[in-house]
């Protein structure tokens, strides 16, 4: 590229002054950012929490305790999280969705959120749906000293899913037509 | 729904070189698919893009390009060796301290891969098919017309258009996902060259179950993650399944199920109006990523019923001899007592394990 002037425009969120022959580029915290549902985050203990997120209009649990903060009252409580598996890669935070036999949701806790490998073990009749909503990536920390993801290596989440979700169970029908036990579980 | 995607702009204007910057984050929700960087690749000659992460059914989408190439850190080493004296277009890893060159493969997206963009489509005039962004940038309708490729697939350039025209020329290419899935595979006892007046035919219907071979490699050892691909220009996917393929069972459905994601625009600079041209993109074009899907996905093939008993059907045909294949087809169709066999058609036509794509 050959040599050429160059100036630096300032643009939506971003200032551009010169002091003292110096460039300074301000940027404006933004104060409407739109937090999509089931935004994950973490901490350095590996405490992973779930944000407001609904399927099928409920609020999903974790440990029998409704994500986002409120209780079905409307009163708050403690908002509960999940524990971060450091020997996982990649680790999914995924809601669980758990049906009868003659496909409704299940009485007690329909809907929940866990974390780990997105396969759900032991689902030989195929009564409970997976579906992802955030996954981790990190290395293998090969000791037991500390959580601290910079001593072992890079940890980094990517969101799955933005939106409220729907959730229906739709039975499973094999090649020759003939129905099957258990079920397709779609969200969307 | 779409829009043009860059976190910070480089253009170059006639007087001389902008950069043009916009906060990310103020700019709505930093999205899936979303075009997070270009860079030149001086080595290969060409733009490489790297872009945020994406998912189908929880599973990162593999593209082809190179892990790791020309990172913050590497791009400082290189700097530094090419200020001592280096080799300019060598890339340092910092990690194995050796020479690191591009090598493209398929890598899956949560690893950051620089896909290598080869641009191949002319947009011919802005009335056209470019987008009003494009025009307010300076792509000029009349100055596009003076680049052609013609049938030999050659860029022509016509020269007194090119004196005339003042703008910007603008090559484009597309972004594709493709999802690998089964296929109806129609399968005959007899081809048609044979198939005489009130010869009994086997016909069977069975689901192809096998996945694409070139999907199965080191990245993918089953084939069925989903790909993101680049053409030239991106056009839904045509099924052969016109009459004469199902009754001689060379009847075989798409393979896989395609969606379209972005569309990435090359715009030359202004200096180019007058000099003789080549045709190629090179780092003095801006780039520009237009985007069609937005979110993650989640993808279902349709499970579909084969009733048994079309497993091994017999069918009896009928038409005249030498009237050509298209008489016997026909008769064969339109005969009132080949009941068997529109059942086959029907089957064929509406029941497709063609799969769905949905925003998640």
């Amino acid at each position: 590229m050959k040599n050429r002037p160059t100036s630096l425009i300032g643009g939506q969120g971003l200032r551009v002054s010169q002091i003292g022959g110096k460039t300074l580029i301000d940027s404006f915290a933004s104060s409407g950012r739109w937090e999509p549902a089931w935004f994950c985050r973490y901490d350095a203990g590996g405490r992973v929490y779930v944000g407001r997120g609904l399927v099928n209009g409920v609020a999903p649990t974790i440990n029998g305790k409704p994500i986002g903060g409120f209780d079905d009252e409307g009163n708050s409580i403690e908002e509960p999280f999940l524990s971060l598996p450091r020997n996982i890669s990649p680790c999914y935070v995924k809601l669980i969705a758990r049906v009868n036999p003659d496909g409704s949701p299940v009485e007690k806790d329909p809907y929940t959120i866990d974390i780990g490998e997105l396969v759900q073990r032991g689902d030989r009749e195929g009564f409970v749906g997976v579906h992802a909503l955030a996954v981790f990536y990190q290395s293998r920390p090969d000791n037991n000293r500390g959580i601290a993801a910079s001593e072992t290596g890079v940890r980094r989440l990517y969101q799955i899913t933005h939106f409220d979700l729907q959730h229906r169970a739709v039975p499973r029908v094999n090649i020759a037509g003939e129905l099957m036990s258990g079920y397709r579980h779609f969200f969307w | 729904m779409s829009r043009f995607v860059q976190p910070a702009f480089l253009d170059i204007s006639p007087s001389g070189t902008a950069l043009s910057l916009f906060s990310r984050s103020n700019n709505g929700f930093p999205h899936p698919w979303e075009a997070l960087a270009f860079a030149w690749d001086k080595k290969l000659k060409l733009w490489r893009m790297k872009m945020r992460p994406a998912f189908v059914n929880g599973i990162p989408v593999l593209a082809e390009g190179s892990k790791g190439w020309l990172d913050f850190r590497d791009r400082q080493i290189a700097g530094n060796l090419a200020k001592s004296g280096g080799a300019k277009d060598e890339v340092f890893s910092e990690r194995s301290e050796s020479v690191k060159f591009p090598k493209d493969g398929w890598t899956p997206m949560n690893e950051d891969p620089w896909i290598p963009l080869r641009f191949g489509r002319e947009i011919p005039s802005i009335e056209e098919n470019a987008p009003l962004g494009l025009q307010q940038m300076g792509v000029n309708a009349e100055f596009t017309k003076a680049f052609r490729i013609d049938s030999s697939g050659k860029l022509r350039v016509d020269q007194t258009r090119l004196d005339e025209g003042s703008g910007r020329r603008c090559l484009a290419l597309d972004l594709f996902l493709s999802k690998a899935r089964p296929g109806l595979v129609g399968e005959a006892s007899t081809s048609l060259d044979t198939l005489l007046v009130g010869q009994v035919v086997d016909y069977s219907v069975s689901l192809q179950t096998t996945v694409i071979d070139s999907r199965k490699d080191e990245a993918d050892p089953t084939g069925l993650v989903s790909r993101l691909y680049q053409t030239v220009k991106w056009e839904p996917p045509v099924a052969r399944d016109n009459l004469l393929n199902r009754i001689t069972g060379d009847y075989a459905d798409q393979q896989d199920d395609q969606l379209k994601i972005a569309t990435i625009y090359a715009v030359s600079s202004f200096e180019k109006q007058g000099e003789k041209d080549e045709g190629g993109v090179d780092d003095t074009w801006t780039l520009l990523c237009k985007n069609d899907v937005f979110w993650n996905l989640n993808y279902d093939a349709n499970e579909i019923e084969i009733p048994k008993q079309f497993a091994n059907l017999s069918v009896i045909a009928l038409g005249t001899i030498g009237a050509g294949s298209g008489a016997v087809v026909a008769g064969s169709i339109l005969a009132p007592i080949n009941s068997q066999m529109d059942a086959i058609f029907n089957a064929m036509r509406t029941q497709s394990p063609r799969g769905r794509f949905w925003s998640i």
